[in-house]
């Protein structure tokens, strides 16, 4: 190991504090910005581990693998949250499974903090100078509960470049255990000697690459957020909650005040079964305003039969008509599993948005009996069936039909349409929550 | 309040306006009226047997 020589600093460095040192190893200018406090300095240029707390300055080890340019040059100052902070170490670390980075930063009154980049987003962490209160799986801290995220795992150092309060070197390993809420994670580090408390805050997207003056980092949603990354769909998927609440409650309220149908005509006719169509004028039926016209079809003695019906509403000031049709029908019979029974001989049809008039109704209505209805027992006759059938025996008699018109009242499809249509959004908000959640917790789901 | 949440909002805002204006005229677009097809005149029963 060789011995640093020390050199005055550079007169364009502007803090007194900041000592430059000569690497042994590389020989190029090494600058110690916490004097006194370092243990380690990793060598800027050839990344080899110096020994800072002797005097004279020796080579701990030489780099094992090539230089590495961290998007933060040791060095940067920058403000975070009102507090001034200098880069002043980066290493590199692994659980097996992802890598991250996390720069030392050191304030003279502060003391260090870090700034923890996963890749996605920056979270800047002070050591807690406090034990965090609490069970295994939850702990308390300022009030807050942290949840465990997933099992204890080893991290391992790969990279060091800069300054340490400790003698920071590649290959260095601690357990860590997490535990997170929304924005925030406890980590908690051990090694043989000691055991670290960290509290990590991520920061808002820019904050950090606005401090230290590095381009800023797009928004990525995808991929696996951090464990304490709080999802950015949770905010937009309740308010989306709240305004689909809201308008879910001004439709039903529409709904619930839209006047209600009022009757505006009735009327009978009788139709002949298996006989010509029969036509009837009903009317007049008076409508003051734009309404939906309902019309109703009653035919309480079909039996075994059907009656089609095909209504005109003709306006008798323009002539125009608004066309629509019916069948009514109902039919019963016995079979092996009992007597059964289909339709109750009622029809009803609705107009969309007729406009105001005095108009007609043009009913042109046909019965028709159903060719396989079963025969009707027959008749006792002095104690005996008949055979006669009955059909030959009686000519069947002509259905009375109620029809009745109605207008106003509003159509369930509509609110149907409407409900779904408002629900859309909220639902893909939750989805989207769902699936952060998920990407979030797969390294605990997958253990 | 987000954007989106805004143009949501927005969005529901047209929509309530629109259900009421079609209960208030007694307009529906899935009412089908029209008259019966000329010869459409098929033989019925019962369709449960």
């Amino acid at each position: 190991m060789g011995s640093v020589t020390e050199v005055p600093a550079s007169a364009t460095a502007a803090p007194d504090t900041v000592r430059a040192l000569t690497c042994p190893n590389c020989g190029g200018s090494v600058s110690l910005r916490a004097a006194g406090l370092t243990v380690t300095i990793a060598c800027e240029h050839c990344a080899a581990t110096l020994d800072a707390t002797d005097p004279v300055v020796k080579l701990v080890s030489r780099a094992a693998e090539a230089m590495r340019v961290p998007a933060i040059p040791l060095g940067s100052r920058g403000t975070i949250d009102g507090e001034a902070w200098e880069v002043v170490g980066y290493q590199e670390r692994s659980d097996g499974e992802t890598e991250w980075s996390e720069y030392l930063l050191f304030n003279p009154y502060l003391g260090y903090g870090w700034l923890v980049d996963d890749g996605r987003r920056f979270s800047l962490g002070r050591v807690l100078d406090r034990l965090p209160g609490g069970r295994s799986l939850n702990l308390t801290h300022g009030g807050e509960t942290y949840g465990r995220f997933g099992s204890s795992y080893d991290v391992r150092t790969t990279f060091v470049l800069g300054e340490f309060p400790w003698r920071a070197a590649v290959g260095e390993t601690v357990r860590e255990t997490v535990y997170v809420r929304p924005g925030v994670m406890l980590a908690c580090e051990e090694n043989g000697a000691e055991r670290t408390w960290t509290e990590l805050t991520m920061l808002a997207p820019g904050v950090p690459e606005r401090a230290f003056g590095v381009a800023p980092r797009a928004v990525r949603n995808r991929g696996t957020p951090s464990p304490h990354e709080p999802s950015p769909f949770m905010d937009r998927a309740k308010e989306a909650v709240i305004v689909g609440g809201a308008a879910t409650l001004a439709l039903l309220a529409v709904a619930l005040f839209t006047p209600g149908e009022r009757r505006a005509f009735q009327g009978q006719l009788s139709v002949p079964p298996d006989a010509a169509t029969r036509t009837v004028v009903l009317g007049p039926v008076e409508l003051p305003a734009t309404a939906r016209v309902t019309v109703r079809a009653d035919a309480p003695a079909l039996d075994n039969q059907w009656v089609d019906l095909d209504y005109s509403l003709i306006d008798r000031a323009t002539q125009a008509s608004y066309d629509v049709y019916a069948t009514a029908e109902r039919y019963s019979g016995s079979d092996v599993d009992g007597p059964w029974s289909e339709g109750d001989g009622r029809a009803a049809r609705s107009l969309s948005a007729i406009p105001p008039g005095r108009y007609d109704l043009v009913v042109e209505a046909s019965a028709h009996r159903w060719a396989g209805a079963q025969p009707s027992s027959p008749p006792l006759i002095g104690g005996f069936f008949s055979d006669l059938p009955q059909d030959t025996a009686q000519e069947p008699a002509a259905v009375p039909v109620t029809v009745s018109v109605s207008r106003g009242g509003s159509f369930g499809g509509n609110l149907l349409v409407a409900l779904l249509l408002v629900w859309v959004w909220p639902l893909v908000a939750m989805m989207r929550h769902a699936g952060f959640e998920t990407r979030r917790k797969a390294p605990i789901s997958e253990n | 309040m987000s954007r989106s949440t805004i143009l949501y909002a927005l969005f529901c805002l047209g929509l309530v306006a629109l259900f009421m204006l079609a209960a208030a005229r007694g307009y529906s677009p899935f009412v089908s009226g029209g008259a019966r097809p000329f010869g459409f005149a098929a033989a019925r029963g019962p369709t449960h047997k």
